[in-house]
């Protein structure tokens, strides 16, 4: 969406009316929330059913999205105001929205389009490290490679280096900026070492907590470039401040397309699955408004797993739901985050990675950034290409499925690994799964890919 | 314990778990009090028994956590109506005090919330002082509150640097002898911990309690 006034109107209303505490505003949102849940019955979690075929459900999200929208407004945290926008507003700007966002370069080039609940186009794949923690320079740029040429990939997307030139990275400092350049140029590195420079990268990037450390890493010969997509977050829940904000201008005055990252936290102030997936709704809708975008990357959280995973059974649904609720009624795109409790080189998260993939296609989404862990997070260097691969090939073969089949095969992954998710196998390093210099999955771990795929196969999905 | 105190505390329970009103539960505080129970009778029974039940509902999910900072703040209204009786009754109650934050250059709050709900349920005194903390807030609140502990979350890697740079504050002005730290959050690890020097690591709110307790008893 091009920059508008749209974006000063959001100005505006964050400079003016009443001066609302944070917790007020938490207090708030909670309570309409509820209201909400009871005025829409039907939006209802069902942990058997994880990506359910009912469009009722769907529709109601939506509408409920928009009223929580509509009444709640999003909470900037710098001027303690708050940006709101009437019904008819927000129904008025959604149908602006184009549904189709050209990406990347030359031969590299793609279209994120608009997919349909049950939709046989075929979703993007954006493969990376999703927030892993990675070593940096040679390592960053081998596990880049790793994903970038694997031809099911259509976007790359970042970790996060663990250190920069030895050090640990600060936020705010100059260490930061100097390793958010970085970063950009060892993606920019290993999809060219994967023949593919073209390829444009979906990223935060890792290293970047502050809108000033984007600026810096802009740069069309070895950094954030035109045609790339880079994420600006609405925090939890409903809220933005000037850095934010600040991250939307400086995309907007470089040409650059934005995507708003939207994490909703299972068990804290949106409350249950169905209040999650409502502030999810809210939240595309809001992030559209303010930050002027056409998608999210949508990662609901539960507070009980590690990783920030998104493959529990609750967190599987919300993402399923949120996503045909947005395929159903809007042209806004949901690239749904897929974050594992297992890492490298072991069977559940393969597990993981199919289960979250497929059900993404089948409500109408992208699936991606994936596959990941949390930024910082213990793990380090302990995700490879070959489970991004599978992540791809997944959901591309789910392309077309029913809801209901999606499920029944959901449903039997799930089975598969949920008694794991506290106690997941111990992780193995991308150097112990690959081999470094060739950049190829080891036959252990490939074997391992393969009785999966296999066991897919007799489940009903080949990919 | 006579009948009329006992049916206080169980009232007091109820309005905690329910998170009724304050107004509520100090009047009824105060009614145990006249019928005979102790501050800790009322504490420990009361609002500590209360909390429990809270925190397993939450792990249940059964409720979330605005119901959570709700009876939390009713349990806390109602330990201020009872602090000024624990001193004179020279409980010790009063020494389990912990300064909590989330550090600087990290605005995330929501696990340190749930950790600040949970030490409460166990009768843990909580001085929050919220997200991107500047170090020496940790420092100069805990002297101020003469408290003996600090519960410090990091969620994003690219906060860790201003977390180690309060334990260098803490040596270099020779003060890190005087408190008990605990760290927590995403990107956190025992291993991490113990590279900074911290007394605790906690992967859970949980964790934050049985270090508590751990340090209280020792």
């Amino acid at each position: 969406m091009a920059h508008s006034s749209l974006f000063f109107e959001a100005l505006d209303k964050a400079e003016s009316g009443r001066i609302v505490s944070e917790q007020e505003f938490d207090k708030d949102m909670y309570a309409r929330i509820k209201r909400l849940l009871q005025k829409y019955p039907d939006i209802k979690y069902n942990p058997q059913v994880l990506c359910p075929a009912d469009d009722g459900l769907a529709d109601s999200l939506y509408q409920a999205g928009v009223e929580l929208a509509a009444e709640v407004g999003i909470y900037v945290l710098s001027s303690q105001r708050i940006i709101r926008y009437s019904r008819e507003e927000i129904l008025r700007y959604m149908s602006l929205l184009r549904g189709d966002i050209p990406l990347g370069q030359g031969n590299e080039q793609v279209h994120m389009r608009q997919r349909a609940v049950e939709g046989s186009s075929l979703p993007l794949v954006i493969g990376g490290g999703a927030g892993s923690p990675i070593g940096e320079g040679d390592d960053y740029v081998k596990f880049i490679q790793s994903c970038a040429c694997e031809p099911v990939v259509d976007l790359i997307n970042n970790g996060s280096p663990a250190t920069i030139e030895g050090r640990e990275p600060k936020a705010g400092s100059p260490l930061e900026l100097h390793g958010a350049i970085n970063e950009v140029s060892w993606i920019r590195e290993g999809a060219r070492r994967a023949g593919r420079p073209g390829m444009p990268m979906m990223v935060g990037p890792g290293m970047a907590v502050t809108a000033i450390t984007v600026a810096g890493a802009i740069n069309e010969a070895r950094g954030i470039r035109r045609g790339d997509i880079v994420l600006v977050a609405i925090l939890n829940e409903l809220k933005t401040d000037y850095d934010r904000l600040n991250r939307a201008v400086i995309l907007a005055e470089n040409a650059i397309s934005a995507v708003s990252l939207i994490d909703p936290v299972l068990g804290g102030y949106a409350g249950p699955p169905e209040g999650v997936a409502l502030v999810g709704v809210a939240s595309c809708i809001l992030s559209s408004l303010i930050y002027n975008l056409e998608s999210a990357i949508f990662h609901p959280i539960h507070a009980h797993y590690k990783n920030g995973a998104t493959t529990p059974p609750a967190t599987l649904w919300i993402e399923n739901v949120v996503t045909q609720a947005m395929a159903r009624n809007s042209a806004f795109q949901i690239c749904n985050n897929l974050f594992t409790v297992a890492r490298a080189g072991n069977k559940m998260v393969l597990y993981e990675v199919a289960a979250n993939s497929i059900g993404s296609t089948a409500s109408g989404g992208h699936i991606g950034p994936g596959v990941g862990g949390i930024i910082g997070g213990p793990d380090q260097d302990c995700i490879t290409g070959l489970e991004v691969r599978f992540m791809g090939e997944t959901a591309k073969a789910a392309a077309g499925m029913t809801r209901k089949e999606t499920n029944r095969i959901i449903m039997e992954l799930v089975g598969r690994y949920e008694k794991q998710l506290q106690s997941p196998p111990p992780p193995r390093k991308f150097r112990d799964c690959y081999d470094w210099n060739r950049v190829v999955p080891k036959p252990e771990w490939f074997e391992l890919y393969t009785q999966v795929r296999d066991e897919l196969a007799e489940l009903g999905l080949r990919v | 314990m006579p009948a009329d105190a006992k049916a206080s505390i169980t009232e007091l329970h109820r309005l905690i778990i329910e998170g009724d009103y304050e107004d509520k539960s100090v009047e009824v505080a105060q009614q145990a009090l006249q019928a005979g129970a102790t501050p800790m009778e009322i504490i420990e029974q009361g609002i500590t028994n209360a909390m429990r039940v809270v925190g397993q509902k939450f792990e249940a999910l059964e409720i979330f956590l605005p119901e959570m900072i709700r009876s939390a703040e009713v349990a806390q209204a109602t330990l201020e109506v009872l602090k000024p009786h624990l001193e004179k009754s020279t409980s010790k109650a009063g020494d389990k005090k912990v300064i909590l934050g989330t550090i600087q250059g990290d605005i995330h709050d929501i696990g340190k919330n749930i950790v600040r709900v949970v030490l409460i349920a166990n009768g843990i005194d909580v001085v929050d002082l919220g997200k991107d903390v500047p170090l020496r807030n940790f420092l100069d609140t805990a002297e101020k509150e003469n408290a003996k502990y600090m519960a410090i979350s990091v969620i994003m890697s690219t906060s860790l640097s201003y977390a180690a740079d309060l334990f260098e504050l803490l040596n270099q002005g020779d003060k890190r002898k005087n408190f008990k730290i605990m760290v927590g959050g995403g990107c956190t690890s025992q291993e991490w911990a113990d590279k900074v020097g911290s007394d605790g690591y906690g992967a859970t709110a949980q964790d934050a309690v049985k270090h508590m307790n751990s340090w209280n008893a020792s």
